[in-house]
């Protein structure tokens, strides 16, 4: 095994048992969600104006 | 064998096709459209049928709407029976991707994430695989980690003494370990995380199971080989078989696991090409792909729709195809295996998880960079549990339809008029339409049987006779159960919409027989609605009762249903027994070496779980 190999025992995620390789990979946030944009927050200005006038504000 | 990746290998996003003509776009692309044509014209013609039907005396609007529900009913049940016969058609034309015996060089790290479960159930099946792989001779290239993220402290205590038992008997210092998260954030998705970022490096793929999963050390040797053989493919799933069931219930969901569902499997590999499907366990993924891809972000907002993603397996998948990989189910993989609920209530609460994870998918159908298939599938997942309100719908507004329709006119030109002039009696049409939406639900289970005859593979399942028996009882049993289920779905829909959380309950994997008063206590609002409802219809109209009877009864007795089908007990194999499968007549050898090692643990009760302290050497589980 290339990884780096320890024993680990009650680390801080918990408790480990046996000799867990320590080997860190990452795994970057996907985007899944579109970020808001002009278009969003003019539609949502737009909606917040229509909600505040049907409550008669 | 084509080259083989090293570790670190495969993390380069995959550009092109994979080298499998036969599962090219142009015939995904066929199978998608020839399903979706057909269920559309079948859709089409069932609602103006409908319509037509209710023109007899004038076109209401109840009758618009009517319409439109049959037709947005029958498309989806069309598109179920389309899989089902793509299925056929695709079994009768196999696909392998054998790599025969090829060597093996990746690493896999097997993942059993536990959460609350039974330690000794889970960690003998641990045991079983082992032994399994090490028949296979490549034990060495396979570490098990166990990724506990258990709440309760005395399970934890229990799952460590246990882990200490199942190392020594195996021995397998330094190829089993366990682990476990002080806060289970993410939960599994979370789970899985947490061991890719601090451990994920040295291993090429990783195979991730439920705490139910059983696999042959064969087919996960024969997956790494699938993987290495295919560079580009980033995750591959097994279609897991149902074993063990007891109850009544269990036993006609095994069975309808392991009869109907390779032939339905096939039929969604046909559509789905190269964005197949996660089913979130039984499956093998790479794990520079998996990392790289599939590192979840927390939804904006709260539960249900916000938070951490629930159904994490399918946008896995969907995050996989965007990034280029292989996302493929391969049904011809014999040896995995998984458990299923005893009872309707347990299948009831894992359908309510399941029902809010669907729902909050409709968040990511416009995210970017997906593929429309994943996009479709995603809508799939959603009208799975809308579905069922389309009927809950129809019968609401044939109910409502009566009530609201006008008086008959049989004089409408009275002064020019001598007889009178009765509406078109169009009851051949509904007749038509029943038999049509019938035949929806029958035809693909019965041409399942005929297939299944045809090719021999009905012999497993106890013969021809004992096959189409247990079709037909299955057909019979579910077609009972459909009204109680269609409650509970309602009731699941209803709490996402109202912004209810399920949270995450433990999934209930004992005994499963439930008491009288136990069903009574989970299912009297289904028995009460079903009373109301029928004396509704009694007070408006009694000639539609007798019409009623088939959704209302089961409602009425969903308690002794629910009861009635939580109960069964252990038999002897019998090929002429309902609902026999295949692993009933001849289980595969890890469910045996299963077994051996419970017999093996099993303790009197309160004895604790003996460890290599202990008891020095403990008796190994095989000889």
């Amino acid at each position: 095994m290339d990884a780096e190999t320890q024993p680990l025992e009650a680390d801080d995620v918990g408790v480990t048992r046996g000799a867990l390789p320590v080997a860190p990979l990452g795994m970057p946030k996907q985007l899944l969600e579109r970020p808001e944009g002009l278009r969003t927050r003019l539609l949502a200005l737009v909606g917040a104006g229509v909600r505040t006038r049907g409550l008669g504000n | 064998m084509s080259e083989t990746p090293v570790p670190g290998a495969g993390t380069d996003r995959p550009d092109g096709l994979s080298g499998r003509p036969e599962e090219g776009p142009s015939w995904t692309w066929l199978a998608r459209c020839a399903a979706l044509v057909v269920s559309i014209g079948i859709a089409l013609s069932a609602g103006a049928l409908f319509l037509q039907y209710g023109s007899g005396d004038g076109l209401q609007a109840m009758d618009w709407a009517r319409s439109l529900l049959i037709l947005l009913s029958t498309f989806w049940l069309a598109w179920g029976a389309c899989g089902g016969m793509l299925g056929l058609l695709a079994w009768s034309n196999p696909r392998s991707d054998a790599a025969g015996e090829a060597p093996i060089h990746g690493r896999t790290a097997i993942l059993v994430p536990v959460y609350n479960e039974d330690p000794v159930a889970v960690f003998a099946r641990i045991a079983a695989m082992d032994a399994s792989l090490a028949q296979t001779g490549w034990q060495h290239l396979f570490h098990f980690a166990i990724l506990s993220d258990t709440r309760k402290d005395d399970i934890a205590a229990e799952e460590r003494r246990w882990y200490l038992r199942l190392v020594a008997d195996r021995q397998a210092e330094n190829r089993i370990f366990y682990r476990r998260r002080a806060a289970n954030i993410g939960k599994k998705a979370g789970n899985i995380e947490d061991f890719i970022e601090r451990s994920g490096a040295a291993y090429d793929f990783a195979l991730i199971l439920d705490a139910d999963s059983l696999m042959e050390g064969a087919t996960i040797v024969e997956m790494v080989r699938r993987m290495e053989a295919d560079p580009k493919l980033g995750l591959l799933q097994t279609l897991p078989k149902i074993i063990g069931a007891r109850s009544r219930f269990g036993r006609a969901l095994q069975f309808s696991a392991n009869f109907y569902s390779p032939v339905f499997a096939r039929g969604l590999a046909a559509m789905q090409g190269r964005t197949g499907p996660f089913w979130g366990h039984n499956a093998m993924v790479r794990v520079g792909a998996f990392a790289q891809s599939c590192g979840l972000p927390v939804l904006s907002g709260n539960p249900p729709f916000g938070g951490h993603i629930l159904s994490h397996d399918y946008v896995e998948a969907a995050l996989l195809a965007r990034a280029g990989w292989t996302v493929r189910v391969d049904t011809d993989l014999e040896g995995s295996f998984e458990e299923g609920p005893e009872n309707i209530v347990d299948y009831a609460k894992r359908d309510r998880r399941w029902c809010q994870g669907n729902l909050q998918h409709s968040r990511l159908l416009m995210a970017p960079g997906l593929k429309m298939w994943s996009r479709f599938v995603f809508l799939q997942g959603i009208l799975a549990y809308i579905a069922p309100l389309f009927w809950l719908g129809f019968i609401s507004a044939s109910i409502a339809a009566i009530a609201l329709a006008p008086t008959p006119d049989y004089f409408p030109d009275p002064y020019q008029q001598l007889f009178p002039i009765f509406p078109h009696n169009d009851t051949a049409k509904a007749v038509e339409l029943a038999i049509g939406i019938f035949g929806l639900l029958l035809l693909p289970k019965l041409l399942i049987v005929g297939h299944a005859v045809w090719k021999g593979r009905a012999r497993g399942f106890g013969g021809g006779g004992t096959a189409l028996r247990s079709t037909l009882v299955e057909l019979l049993f579910s077609s009972l159960i459909a009204p109680v289920m269609l409650l509970y779905q309602t009731r699941s829909v209803a709490q996402v919409l109202f912004g209810l959380d399920s949270g995450w309950p433990t999934n209930n994997r004992g005994d499963g027989t439930l008491g009288s008063a136990e069903a009574w206590a989970n299912s009297r609002w289904i028995a009460l609605t079903g009373a109301a409802g029928l004396l509704f219809v009694w007070w408006l109209t009694p000639v539609l009762v007798a019409w009623l009877l088939p959704v209302g009864l089961p409602m009425l007795f969903a308690p002794q249903i629910i009861a009635w089908s939580s109960q069964g007990r252990p038999r002897d194999p019998d090929p002429a027994r309902l609902f026999t499968v295949p692993t009933e007549l001849a289980p595969s050898p890890v469910i045996l070496a299963w077994r051996h090692v419970l017999q093996g643990w099993s303790q009197p009760a309160g004895t604790p779980a003996p460890g290599p302290a202990d008891t020095g050497a403990p008796a190994p589980a095989f000889a």
